[in-house]
């Protein structure tokens, strides 16, 4: 039997970027805030301080800040037949665990999407007409526009002391900014990072080919920074230890760095770590919820009531968390019906690695944020006719980061039968790691009718929870697109005088073994009306309207661009309808 | 006066620290088995030897102290899969769908270990000379001892991954001892405070080699 909490007015299940969005906004308004975390406390000082951090063994090579598949994990198969076998062990995605979640490990690379991303598919269809997509592609247009959703973007910048180069400032086109992104309403807060040889060479040469490179936008910090919730930032120190790592130097920016000082202090706010929610309540008719069950570390089982539920776990974590509590429909790829599950899909990422022999880029130094950016092959930038062979959907920025790179993911021997060893090997390391770089291209990823998630028939979690089911391979035309952007990353490669090491593209079998991002999306998407997804453009449940759901999840398809701006971006405008809207007139905010 | 002798008595007061600092670096640190067996370790060591061999190019994985690295990191969390996935069937699929074997990397290797040297020219290959070590890892990594029961190749690609971790993995867990890995590749350590050096531009750096705990590369492990 659970231990009854004393009711509150919203519950949060999971307490990373969305999460600590949520409780400042709730808090703001002196409603009463439980967070639940599965994951342990983290806090800059005592656990992201550099002598504990700058460690590549621990957390970049073992996942020191990740959730353990032996307490999370997901079963993945190729199709709709085949019976799903579990990940044992960390892969192709890394997913954050404790305070913060994934925003304190993340690189920081803090990207607006286009405004023609928005309307995938109504634009893309205007221009080339029905036939580019295929019939199985289910990737639709958002429930937002670029319109609503920029003073959002513009807000979360400024939260996080995003560094970067205005390039659209209300329609005037500013130079050594984005000449083609949509038009912002300010600048960033922080001016862009310093730049170093690699980028500036990968500036110059993509210059000379005729494209529009511009300094990605950081959530490091360029400079001390206070940001509008009097939260101060210290300027980045170029340390190289970003992605896999919580930031000791409160300058990359996390909950802990940005929001968490003030929430921690708010009356009516309490944060309960290594509390795992097993289930969402409802009551008799299913149609609201009552609060949600969850297990301490202890492993005693607590009822928390609550008038409204916040779900702001992972992606992943979101649609399962829907799916065993029966909130909305479990898609069925058969029938077209329900939508629990519907419209996963991850990004293609892609890259060339290469060789500027004899040279030294001070590989060591860096920042996850720091690089040079074209977007000339991303969204309707280029025109889809004139690619070689088929013509596809989809795209995505190309660039070149100097993020630090760290000596064994770097010179990683491989595992092939074929592998380099003894003196050769030796030789290798020590004439590549200074002089190698890499120009990599963010891909964007469709949605298909049978790439979903569902719950798994055989394997459960610690708590006797069926496992999510990840079913999803890469498709011709997502195959396609990344072989065209990698062509793209080598033509730009060896103008920069480089020797091709390696080609990464993204072709079927999907191979979830290797790390490529984290960047999951789907399963909760944001629609227009109920039948293309599970919440209206609020993060708002159809089905549940006091169940609100934010993240990546709501994505419909996974865009060319890293998804935290606009997850930030999302859970703003939300919160922003929940506050003036919902807490006032409870119900549904947007017609079904 | 009374300013020089202070100047002075501080001077002294420095002097054994200096002197100590001075002094030839001697390497002690733990060195007692966690995990392997005396055999094992022979093993081990012999073909760490040849995976990352001392050559022109500088010191290899055994003045490294690799061995070492593997043996603690078998004998941890990390070797005994504590954060592995190992409930439910354990089913068959294609590579792409990750490992599926429940065995812990510690255990693997014990098994890896005793199915080699219950081979002929297992059994001899940590006292053989370094051309019969180099044939018997090549066959290894070829597959050509791979039966059901041992899968050879696999065991080759987890020597080597572990070797090469622990020939670049911060001092503090065993291995890159004398900072030989990072020299090899030229890696500067791990520092705080990169500002300065942004428009370094590749040249040298005149610098020692820090690791997470400064420029000692035995901490913790004395």
């Amino acid at each position: 039997m659970a231990t009854r909490k004393p009711a509150v007015d919203a519950v949060i299940c999971g307490f990373g970027a969305t999460g600590a969005l949520v409780a400042e906004a709730l808090t703001a308004q002196g409603l009463r805030v439980v967070a639940l975390e599965r994951g342990s406390m983290l806090t800059t000082a005592g656990d992201f301080a550099p002598a504990i951090q700058m460690d590549e063994l621990r957390f970049q090579q073992r996942h020191g800040l990740m959730v353990q598949p032996a307490q999370s994990t997901q079963t993945f198969r190729y199709n709709s037949q085949a019976e799903a076998l579990p990940m044992r062990d960390i892969g192709a995605w890394q997913i954050g665990t404790g305070v913060g979640g994934s925003a304190t490990h993340w690189a920081g690379q803090a990207f607006r999407l286009m405004p023609d991303e928005f309307r995938l598919r109504s634009h893309l269809t205007a221009r080339y007409g029905a036939d580019l997509f295929p019939d199985d592609m289910t990737s639709q247009d958002w429930a937002v526009s670029y319109d609503e959703l920029e003073p959002f973007y513009d807000r979360y910048e400024k939260l996080l002391g995003v560094s970067g180069q205005a390039g659209n400032l209300r329609g005037t086109i500013i130079p050594g900014g984005n000449p083609l992104e949509g038009p912002r309403s300010d600048h960033y807060p922080n001016p862009p990072l310093l730049r170093m040889k690699s980028t500036d060479l990968f500036d110059r040469t993509a210059k000379s080919l005729g494209l529009h490179p511009y300094p990605c936008a950081a959530a490091q910090a360029s400079r001390p920074y206070t940001n509008p919730l009097g939260v101060r930032m210290g300027a980045c120190t170029y340390c190289g230890f970003c992605s896999g790592f919580g930031c000791g130097n409160y300058s990359k920016s996390s909950p802990q760095t940005t929001i968490l000082p003030v929430v921690m202090q708010r009356d009516g706010f309490e944060l309960r770590v290594r509390s795992v929610v097993t289930r969402i309540l409802t009551d008799n008719l299913g149609k609201h919820a009552t609060g949600v069950e969850y297990v301490d570390a202890s492993g005693e089982t607590f009822e928390q009531p609550a008038d409204m539920v916040f779900v702001c776990s992972f992606t992943l974590a979101n649609s399962h968390l829907l799916l065993v509590s029966g909130i909305g429909e479990a898609y069925d790829p058969a029938t077209g019906k329900g939508t629990v599950g519907r419209n996963y899909a991850f990004q293609l990422w892609g890259a060339s690695d290469f060789l500027l022999a004899g040279q030294t880029f001070d590989p060591w130094i860096g920042a996850g944020g720091l690089g040079q950016i074209i977007d000339d092959y991303d969204c309707d930038n280029f025109d889809h006719r004139a690619v070689p062979g088929k013509p596809f959907v989809g795209g995505g920025y190309i660039g070149l980061f100097q993020y630090g790179n760290q000596p064994i993911g770097t010179l990683a021997p491989g595992s092939g039968k074929d592998a380099m060893w003894g003196s050769a090997l030796k030789r290798k390391m020590a004439d590549t790691y200074a002089g190698a770089l890499q120009v990599q291209a963010m891909g964007a990823n469709q949605s298909y009718k049978d790439c979903y998630l569902s719950l798994d028939p055989t394997y459960k979690d610690p708590y006797g929870r069926p496992l999510l089911r990840v079913t999803y391979d890469i498709k011709d035309n997502d195959r396609l697109m990344s072989r065209f952007l990698v062509d793209q990353c080598e033509r730009i490669a060896k103008a920069m005088g480089g020797t091709i090491l390696d080609r990464i593209d993204r072709a079927s079998p999907f191979d979830t073994t290797q790390f490529q991002t984290t960047h999951n999306s789907g399963g909760t998407a944001a629609s227009a009306t109920p039948d293309k997804g599970v919440v209206n453009k609020f993060g708002q449940t159809w089905s549940t309207p006091n169940v609100f759901v934010y993240g990546a999840s709501q994505f419909p398809q996974t865009p060319g661009r890293n998804p935290t701006m606009t997850v930030g971006a999302t859970t703003l405008l939300g919160l922003d309808a929940v506050v003036k809207t919902y807490v006032k007139s409870p119900g549904a905010m947007v017609p079904a | 006066m009374f300013r020089l002798l202070g100047l002075s008595i501080g001077l002294v007061g420095l002097r054994p620290f200096a002197a100590f600092a001075l002094q030839p670096h001697k390497r002690v640190g733990d060195t007692t088995p966690r995990f392997f067996t005396a055999d094992e370790r022979a093993f081990v060591t012999a073909a760490v030897d040849r995976l990352i061999p001392a050559d022109a190019q500088g010191p290899g994985g055994v003045a490294a102290e690799v061995p070492r690295f593997i043996d603690f990191q078998l004998a941890g969390a990390w070797g005994r899969g504590d954060d592995r996935y190992v409930s439910g069937p354990v089913g068959k699929g294609p590579p792409t769908l990750g490992n599926q074997s429940v065995t812990s990397r510690a255990d693997f290797y014990r098994a890896s270990i005793a199915a080699l040297r219950a081979l002929p020219e297992g059994r001899a290959f940590a006292g053989a000379d370094p051309a019969a070590r180099d044939a018997f890892l090549t066959a290894l990594q070829k597959g050509e001892h791979d039966t059901d029961q041992l899968k050879g190749s696999a065991f080759f690609a987890a020597l080597l991954e572990d070797s090469v971790s622990g020939f670049l993995a911060d001092p503090s867990y065993g291995g890159n001892a004398g900072f030989v890995g990072w020299a090899l590749i030229g890696y500067p350590g791990v520092r705080y405070d990169w500002t300065p050096y942004l428009r370094n531009d590749g040249r040298k750096l005149d610098m020692p080699i820090v690791g997470t705990y400064g420029p000692s590369d035995n901490y913790g492990l004395d």
